[in-house]
């Protein structure tokens, strides 16, 4: 026993004054700050939809959904005021001294009472004056910004049906903020044969909306069911399903109904995008173990005795490349045969799906921002591989490169909302991101400036870093000596050294 | 006389304050072995690398083949210390694959590989893995991928280390063979017994500075031969003699006389010497210095320093 207590005494000494062990534990509340607040400051810097709906039935569902979406701005702000009670208001007082405004600060639901008595008590304004007394400091409230915001149809609503696809096309297009327009048919019911209204948006990604205003349309028929057949059963016993098709002025069916062919044109990019994320994560491990055994076992100084260190680089990358582009053949193919065994019926479609996609004609582009993001990815992990003598000192220079690695991961749900949008345009002008961010957002038309920009950025950051990351690797792979100091890597990386 | 080979120009290489190889310099003529010596940490492996091209010196030349190294890259062959090997490669595509990187075509690289397998007795391993070969033929296989590409310069790092006397005598002889071929050869190693047998030429670096340059019989005039006498008598009247440099009385490590001899001196001098004052011998007799005796007096002398 107390053989093997020396020997954990030396692994545990030799774990805790690794490098990595001091990088992972500063790493983690960096990761829980990344984890826990990007995701909410998205979300706050997330614009309001602007939406109008063109009722040809009369008006009873544009006004059902802009309750709702009414509703939902004012269950949020009532959420956010709850939260703000407990952090700046005395709630003990507030309980005794005024207990309805009370109980509707403490529930924290969506229930139609809780709601209603938070009208009556005049809403936001109404109860963050009548809690004024209560306040324990001087922070304001600031209400929360809606999700969604109905408005007017304006001239839509007189627009014939023949013009409505080349008028909606103008207004999304336009420069009236409008995120999407929902057409509710003559003789739309809960019944079979109803016809079924149409959502028109640019952003197939954000599918937000549209379920949103299914769901608004699915209460409004519900009710409207309910009134008329039978008032006295509970209405969760009557489900009516709202039909809604999705629609987008360039779907590249005739009738602009957004086919699954156009949901692929929308997604292969982030599918690639994912892919791009994979297969790095897949790679950086085999080329840093294969630098690292070439190292030790010297044959690195054989393979240099026979090509230049930018050869024996650039070979490493080229082969790199080449085998992820193998993989991403093969995962099809193997789709593609998964199918054909087992769903006959979807190989056709799996087909034609291919097909819509290279249609697009983005699959170039998609495929050099693929090689440019394994290109910059791959050297960088081949000059930490250079710089390390073991696993365990490349583990220490891992670690924030995989933190980088991931950020596009976090950052997609900002893209996915708002593909053009400010935190997508910065984004995709990061280096290091540009190959990802610039392939998510190829489908969402970015303007053509900024294609051109970003496509110079990124193969300038390809080029540049493949030949800096070079240096390094070429300074390092026949040393024997621990990693250097971030200062001298980045240093050494700008050729100053 | 031929433009040397090997050709170094007063070569320094620092690494940072480190002085790793200082002002060094020689030459050496193609066709011959160079036995390249010196302990841990003087500087051999340095030299190696600048001589490959994979550093380059911050001070001084090197012209291998009257060129720089870089230029001549596909005309060396180069066999590290450690084997060298991809471990996951058949032992025919690693040989084929160096002799590629070296500037043959594909067919005639494994037909190269093919063939120096066969002769070395490695037909059977062919396509094997490295990784599943012993010790003896993963080295064999890599002095072939040094050598398949018919190089005109050949630089080996410690070839013989880890092979069993057997093997290591058959290296011995494919090695005076490329040399008999033409080829230059350089090879570094601890093993002074194998750099007697083989070298025509021998250069010993101690703390980067190069301490001997010359041939095998140089190095051995470097010290006096020595004689060990055997006697209960006193043998100081030895010091007398002409040819004598030192008289050392027995030790209890050494129990007998141990007379250094200047150069050209008579060791049955001595003999006569001792017959002359009738003393009675137990033991008499007359060594050349050894090159590990050579490397050692060299490479302490340089650890310890100007004095």
């Amino acid at each position: 026993m107390r053989r093997a207590l020396l020997v954990a005494r030396s692994e545990f000494l030799k774990y805790v004054t690794r490098r990595g062990f001091i990088i992972s534990l500063v790493m983690f509340p960096i990761w829980v700050v990344i984890g826990g607040v990007v995701p909410q400051w998205i979300e706050s810097k997330t614009p309001t939809r602007n939406f109008t709906v063109v009722d040809r039935t009369g008006g009873q569902y544009a006004f059902a959904i802009a309750k709702a979406a009414r509703d939902d701005a004012e269950i949020a702000e009532r959420d956010a005021l709850s939260a703000y009670a407990e952090t700046h208001l005395d709630m003990n007082a507030l309980r005794a001294r005024l207990p309805a405004i009370a109980v509707i600060l403490d529930t924290q639901s969506e229930d139609t009472e809780t709601l209603a008595q938070f009208r009556k008590a005049g809403g936001t304004q109404g109860v963050v004056s009548l809690t004024e007394p209560f306040h324990k400091d001087k922070v304001a409230f600031v209400p929360p910004r809606p999700r969604f915001h109905f408005l007017p149809p304006g001239n839509l609503a007189k627009t014939s049906e023949g013009m409505f696809a080349l008028t909606v096309n103008e207004r999304l297009s336009g420069s009236d903020s409008l995120y999407a327009i929902v057409s509710i048919p003559k003789g739309f019911s809960a019944a079979k044969d109803s016809p079924e209204a149409e959502f028109w948006s640019v952003n197939a990604s954000d599918p937000e909306l549209e379920h949103f205003v299914r769901r608004a349309l699915t209460e409004e028929l519900r009710r409207q069911a309910l009134a008329k057949y039978a008032p006295d059963v509970p209405p969760e016993t009557f489900k009516p399903n709202a039909k809604l098709r999705a629609f987008d002025p360039a779907a590249s069916s005739g009738d602009h109904e957004l086919s699954l062919a156009d949901q692929a044109r929308t997604y292969a990019p982030a599918v690639l995008a994912f892919l791009l994320l994979l297969t790095i994560f897949m790679n950086a491990g085999a080329l840093l173990s294969g630098v690292i055994e070439e190292k030790s076992s010297r044959i690195v100084e054989v393979m240099l005795s026979c090509v230049t260190p930018v050869e024996f680089m650039a070979g490493k990358l080229l082969g790199a490349a080449a085998a992820s582009l193998l993989t991403l053949i093969l995962w099809a193919a193997m789709l593609l045969i998964g199918a054909g065994l087992f769903l006959p019926g979807a190989v056709s479609n799996i087909g034609g799906l291919l097909t819509s996609i290279l249609a697009t004609g983005l699959l170039p582009m998609l495929l050099l921002c693929f090689v440019c993001g394994l290109l910059i990815y791959a050297s960088i992990f081949l000059a930490i591989g250079s710089m390390a003598t073991s696993i365990q000192d490349a583990q220490a220079l891992v670690g924030p490169t995989m933190i980088l690695v991931m950020a596009p991961l976090i950052m997609m749900p900002a893209l996915l909302h708002d593909p053009n949008g400010t935190i997508a345009t910065v984004l995709s002008w990061i280096p290091v991101y540009t190959p990802f961010f610039l392939m998510f957002r190829l489908p969402w038309h970015p303007p053509a400036a900024e294609i051109v920009g970003a496509t110079i950025l990124m193969l300038a950051t390809t080029v540049l870093l493949v030949i800096q990351m070079g240096r390094v690797f070429a300074a390092h792979v026949l040393t024997a000596e621990r990693p250097p100091r971030l200062g001298a890597l980045i240093r050494r990386a700008l050729g100053r050294t | 006389m031929s433009a040397p080979a090997l050709e170094l120009d007063h070569v320094t290489k620092r690494f940072g304050d480190f002085t790793a190889v200082r002002d060094l310099s020689f030459a050496h003529q193609a066709g011959r072995i160079l036995g390249f010596l010196g302990p841990n940490g003087a500087g051999k492996t340095t030299t190696l690398r600048m001589m490959l091209g994979l550093m380059k010196p911050d001070e001084g030349s090197l012209r291998i083949l009257g060129q720089n190294p870089g230029r001549v890259r596909d005309r060396i062959g180069y066999l590290p210390e450690e084997r060298g090997l991809y471990k996951r490669m058949r032992a025919d595509a690693v040989v084929a694959y160096l002799a590629q990187l070296k500037g043959l075509d594909r067919t005639t690289a494994y037909g190269r590989a093919h063939a120096m397998l066969n002769r070395f007795g490695l037909s059977q391993f062919a396509r094997v893995r490295v990784e599943g070969l012993s010790k003896g033929m993963a080295q064999k296989v890599a002095f072939i991928a040094t050598l398949a590409h018919d190089p005109e310069v050949l630089i080996l790092d410690e070839p013989f280390s880890g092979l069993d006397p057997l093997n290591r005598q058959s290296f011995e002889g494919a090695i005076r063979n490329l040399a008999r071929d033409g080829k230059t050869i350089l090879f570094s190693t601890h093993t002074m017994e194998q750099a007697e047998r083989l070298c025509d030429h021998l250069i010993i670096l101690a703390h980067g500075n190069k301490v001997f340059d010359g041939t095998l019989s140089e190095a051995h005039r470097l010290l006096p031969r020595r004689a060990r006498i055997g006697a209960e008598a006193d043998l100081g009247f030895l010091r007398n003699l002409q040819g004598v440099a030192s008289v050392a009385p027995p030790t209890p490590e050494q129990p007998c006389w141990d007379i250094a001899l200047k150069e050209g001196a008579d060791g049955g001098a001595l003999l006569a010497a001792c017959f002359e004052q009738r003393v009675a011998l137990s033991h008499f007799d007359l060594s050349e210095p050894s090159l590990q005796d050579v490397f050692v007096s060299l490479a302490g002398r340089e650890a310890q320093g100007p004095q």
